[in-house]
């Protein structure tokens, strides 16, 4: 099953084969979910929104063009989803994370730095355009090409490259 | 493209694990403060969200099969999904149409009417069949005779074309 693209896999699902699903979810579903963290979602609501975000992919799959990959539909449709729930709340809901969240570790002072440059960067994140902070989450975060982030963006790859220059000017200012 | 461009492109790759630094881009990141600081911040931006509680693929693949068994995958052609729909809607129109042409005929022209009176098996019909026996008349573009002729009056080959528009 491994050896299966994503592709495959969405190919076996639409055959019937329920097992596909399973596959890709366990693909995705810790990258999706860091990615809708790292965009502003609460931790209490990125379960929900991953889940969310993996119906509405499974429902819709039969009229998927398959324009883009299967990781950049997915992404589109929870930065979307995640950019609805920042509408109906007007705003991020800060929830930090709280140290009963964090595993436990074995350096701790190490994961105190950590953790500090760590919301320093959600700090300046959230600062940032939401085209800029998506762009930059895609590449830096998820390791997308310009066209991949195209796709889920809905924007060139011209441009893309553009936001994501940008994005860690200002970063690199501010996060030291 | 200068030596900080080209590692710019490339440290996405390598934070990722997906390459490595050529010896002169490793003595270009350690040298180069713009390309230091950039590489710190995509290194800390690919650990983002690493400490969040851990999801559970397995838990979320359940739920997701519960409720695509309560709501199915759009996966269907909307034209397949229900079959006679479509087909009841263009008898229906056809019926307008037909009801139209009667009421709007003219002294003198034959009245539909009573030509489709006569054809008592019409009342039998689906809106499919009845579909597919109006467009053998309006292929004729002739009226039915008005003095209502049965089945048996039809030449054979608007009996053939008539019994083609029943069985679909």
């Amino acid at each position: 099953m491994t050896a299966q693209t994503d592709d495959d896999l969405v190919g076996a699902f639409c055959a019937g084969e329920e097992l596909a699903a399973d596959e890709l979810i366990r693909r995705h579903t810790t990258s999706l979910g860091r990615f809708l963290y790292a965009n502003g979602a609460s931790a209490s609501d990125v379960e929900d929104l991953v889940q969310e975000a993996f119906f509405k992919a499974f429902r819709a799959l039969g009229g998927w063009r398959r324009e883009a990959s299967f990781k950049s539909w997915l992404f589109k449709i929870a930065a979307n989803l995640n950019r609805d729930q920042f509408r109906r709340r007007k705003g991020r809901e800060t929830v930090p994370l709280d140290d009963h969240d964090v595993a436990d570790v074995s350096d701790p002072e190490g994961e105190s730095g950590a953790k500090d440059m760590e919301r320093q960067l959600m700090t300046e994140l959230e600062r940032l355009p939401r085209l800029q902070r998506e762009v930059f989450l895609l590449r830096a975060q998820q390791g997308m090409e310009y066209d991949q982030i195209s796709a889920t963006l809905g924007t060139t790859p011209g441009a893309a490259r553009v936001h994501y220059h940008h994005a860690v000017k200002r970063l690199k200012e501010k996060v030291q | 493209m200068t030596l900080c461009e080209s590692v710019s492109d490339r440290i996405v790759q390598v934070a990722q694990g997906l390459g490595s630094w050529t010896a002169s881009e490793a003595a270009h990141v350690a040298a180069c403060p713009e390309c230091a600081a950039e590489w710190r911040l995509v290194g800390m931006a690919s650990e983002l969200g690493a400490r969040m509680p851990a999801l559970d693929p397995a838990r979320m693949a359940d739920r997701l099969h519960r409720r695509l068994a309560e709501a199915p995958p759009d996966v269907v052609p909307i034209f397949r999904r229900r079959p006679m729909r479509w087909a009841v809607g263009l008898a229906a129109a056809a019926a307008a149409v037909l009801a139209l042409r009667t009421a709007t005929a003219p002294v003198g022209q034959p009245n539909l009417e009573a030509g489709v009176g006569v054809l008592s098996e019409l009342d039998e019909l689906s809106g499919q069949e009845l579909a597919s026996v109006l467009e053998v008349f309006d292929a004729d573009d002739k009226p039915p005779a008005v003095d209502g002729p049965g089945l048996g009056d039809l030449t054979s080959d608007e009996l053939e074309r008539l019994l083609r528009g029943w069985e679909g």
